[in-house]
Parts: C-alpha cells; structure tokens; sequence
C-alpha cells in the first residue's frame, strides 16, 4: 500500500440557503493516506485558495471525533465509511488509490444550508429547549451522590447522553427523521430520578417540537444508529415510544 | 382522540404498529383457513363448509368484516399521510444514497413499505371483488347446511386460478407483501416501545423468513390449483 492516494471529489457547493447549489469536480493528488478526512478537504482549501477560489465551507471544532461539530455525507453515507467516527477522525487511509467520494452536506428540509457543506442545526437546540433540561437546581458535586443510582441505570442513561448532536441519524434516515436524536435525550433524563418528575411533560413537548421543526417520521430503518459515531442504540426511541404511551395512558 | 391530523409522528407509528400487527394476525388466521382448500371429499367441501361456517353468524361475520375494513383503512391512511410527512422533511434529495451496513436494519423492502403497500391495497381490492364479490355458484354437500345449497367458492378458484395471468398477479403481489411484511413484523414491535436486546433481535431475524413463509403460504393455493388442471 502506497502513502499517498489520488481521489476524485465531487462536492456539493451552494452559495446560501435560497441558492441553487450544484456539483464541483476537484481532482487530488498525492494524498497523504494518514491524514484525516477535514485535513484532506483543508489541503484542498488551500490550494483552491492559492487558485483564487472560493474555498469549501464546512464546520469543523475539535477534530477529536467529541464535539459534533463536524458531519456531511460521503458517498451516501453520513460521515462516510467508517462505523462509530466522525469526518474528523475518518482518516484517508480507510480509501483506495482513484476513488471517486461524493461529498454531500447533510439533507434535511429543517437543517438549511448555510453554505457548501455547512448547515444550520439550529432545530435541535429547538428541541432541547423545548424540555430536554431538568428545571429544578439538582444542587453541587457532592449532592448527586445524595441519590444513589445503580450502576446498570448510570451505565444507561450515560450510554443515551452520549449524543453529540451531530445530526447524522437525520442526514442518514430516509425519512429525515430526528427521533434518534430526540429519544437520546429523552431517555437520559428518564433513567435517572432527576430526570424523572418531569418525564410526561417532557416526552410530549419535545415529541411535538421534533414534529413541529419538520423532521419526519420514525421508520425504524435503524440506518441512524449504524452511523452515529456514539453508536447510540435505537433502543432510546423504544424508550421514547413508551414514555410517551404512558404520558397519554396515565 | 385529538384530531388525526395533529396527532404526532409517534402516535402516528403506535396505530400504525397496532393495525399492522393485527392484519399480520387475520393474515395468519386466514392462511390456517386455506388449509381447508386440500382436505376434504369431495375436493372443495371443506372449504365451501368453512365459508359457509364464517358466513352462518351472519351479523357478527358483517361487524367482523367492517371491523377488518377499518383496520385496514386506517394502517392506510396514516400510512400514507405519515409518508407525504416524510417526503416533505427531504426537499432537496441526495444525489447518492447507500447503506451504512453494520447494525442498520435499512434494507429495499423497509425503503419501498410504502410501493410494496400500494400494491398490496391495490391487489387486496382486486382479490376481494374476485372472491367475495365474485359470481356466485351454489352446490350441495349433505353433510353441510342440513342439505341445503352452500356458496361454491371452492368452484369459482378453481375457474380463477387456472387463468395463467391471475396466477402471475397474485406470485408478483405476494411477493411484494413478503418483503412488506418482513420489515412490518419486527418493525411493530419496535414502534410500540417494546425493545429488549434478544427480543428485538429474534423478531428482527426472523420477519423476513415470517414474511416469507406466510407469502409462498398464500401462493400455494393459485400455484397449486394451476397445477392440478
């Protein structure tokens, strides 16, 4: 295996949310294959930069795979290949010499391109906000061990909080949907008592938002959990669905 | 209930869910109904005496059937409503779509409920106006009713299904309603919030061979008849 690969690019490019976006077709050279995915896309920056071209927007923080920041769609698959990694931590040497990858941004009628590969996942702070808090104060360090928890409940709940945010089991469900997402949340405030008193309310407003925002519906396709890079289990939606019976039930 | 249309996405899923998995119930009983196609002396006695058992409650038969109607009305329409939802939340498609692989329960048939559904709604009319509408022979069994004429349905499939194109309709239909219902069975469960790490994994491993069972179930009949005239 050589060190160095040459690819194909095919990116979308959109100048703003009302534009018209469209394919670009860049060619790369000698690729170094243990750089990472952003690094690549940033030497491809530089040298259009160095050719007097605009160059491709895309969002990117930590770049250690933890903050959620970065995500798009390569070849079809969000955050491309590799299971359990962000872009960031996607390294080129998971590609062959000649590939073709399609670079898409992540689809969603609630998330709107920003730009290029950018977009506005503003909708998920919406959900957040609309109940996926605890509104009492829960106290200092030394107090949450005023509750004891048992370990398998703590190993849960951390399992569901685990959730970036990133967005990538809406850009990968073929409904668009955000219950993933949404459920990760819910449910890891449900398993801890804490979490506990406000759980009707909370099931239905974030539910409701998550409707409201546009995302679609749940299909159980189960494509969000095979591409989230915290491998969070549709398990959460089982979870969700529940909660919510039992808001309307009781 | 609110009103339907405001009811959310997940409520949405939950009568989804319930009506499926109670036609995928009626489908079962039906299938163990059809037995009775091949027993019986002479051929069809059986079957005409349990169609004409089920049509002896009269009332409750025609509350039964309205009752199957609703519940297929409503997986329906919610279905259908829930899938213009989803279109919706997609305005601008992806030029290339994959799978992920690996723990993804995405496959042809849970992308196409929606195609495989249409086709069967549409092969369910055809199949009703066929049968139960169809025309109507009488025989006489004296064995059955007392002696009196039964409703020879047992005539009209034979007639029916030994039309080559009848039989390639019901093989493609089918087999779409196989690969509805693989990804419909396990997929149920799930939409009513019972999940459990072995549970979700045997139902899931075995709806496409349920799926597939209850379709070439069905298709033995047409096949069957073909065969035989």
């Amino acid at each position: 295996m050589s060190d160095v690969i040459n690819l194909n690019l095919q990116v979308w490019r959109q100048e703003n949310e009302n534009s018209d976006g469209d394919f670009h077709y860049y060619s790369m050279k000698d690729v170094p294959v243990d750089i990472s995915f952003l690094e690549m896309l940033d030497i491809l920056n530089e040298n259009l930069t160095k050719s007097g071209v605009e160059p491709i927007s895309f969002d990117s923080d930590c770049r250690e795979g933890i903050c959620g920041t970065c995500g798009f769609v390569i070849n079809g698959v969000a955050h491309g290949p590799m299971a359990r990694t962000t872009v960031c931590q996607l390294h080129m040497r998971h590609f062959k010499d000649g590939d073709t990858l399609v670079i898409e941004p992540f689809r969603a009628t609630p998330f709107k391109i920003v730009r290029d590969l950018v977009v506005d996942r503003g909708s998920f702070d919406k959900i957040i906000q609309a109940g996926g808090y605890v509104s009492i104060n829960t106290g200092n360090g030394p107090d949450a061990n005023s509750i004891l928890i048992g370990k398998e409940d703590a190993e849960e709940a951390f399992d569901s909080a685990a959730c970036i945010g990133c967005g990538a089991c809406v850009a990968s469900c073929p409904n668009a949907s955000a219950a993933l997402f949404t459920s990760a949340k819910i449910s890891h405030l449900l398993q801890l008592p804490q979490g506990q008193v406000e759980e009707r309310a909370r099931v239905k407003s974030m539910v409701d938002k998550m409707d409201d925002e546009g995302f679609g519906a749940c299909s159980n396709h189960g494509e969000c959990e095979a591409v989230c890079p915290k491998g969070i289990s549709i398990k959460n939606i089982a979870n969700m669905r529940r909660s919510l019976i039992k808001s309307i039930v009781k | 209930m609110a009103n339907f249309i405001t009811v959310s996405s997940v409520l949405k899923k939950i009568i989804i869910a319930i009506t499926g998995i109670s036609l995928f119930l009626f489908l079962i009983v039906h299938l163990l109904g059809n037995i009775t196609i091949f027993t019986g002396s002479p051929p069809g006695r059986d079957f005409n005496a349990y169609a004409h058992f089920l049509e002896s409650f009269g009332i409750l038969f025609t509350i039964a059937e309205l009752g199957l109607l609703g519940f297929f009305g409503l997986h329906i329409i919610t279905a259908l409503y829930t899938n213009f939802i989803n279109y919706k939340s997609r305005e601008s498609r992806y030029a290339v779509s994959n799978f992920a692989g690996g723990k993804s329960k995405k496959t042809y048939a849970s992308t196409s409920m929606v195609i495989t559904g249409v086709v069967v709604m549409a092969f369910l009319i055809w199949h009703v106006l066929q049968f139960r509408f169809g025309p109507y022979y009488e025989t006489i069994y004296a064995s059955v009713n007392g002696g009196e004429p039964v409703r020879d349905l047992y005539r009209l499939i034979t007639e029916e299904f030994s039309n080559l194109w009848v039989v390639l309709g019901y093989t493609v239909s089918l087999s779409l309603l196989s690969l509805h219902l693989g990804h419909g069975f396990w997929s149920s469960f799930q939409s009513l919030g019972i999940y459990g790490k072995t549970f979700t994994r045997v139902t899931y491993s075995m709806s496409y061979l349920l799926g597939l069972i209850i379709s070439l179930g069905f298709l033995v009949i047409p096949l069957y008849i073909f065969w035989i005239n």
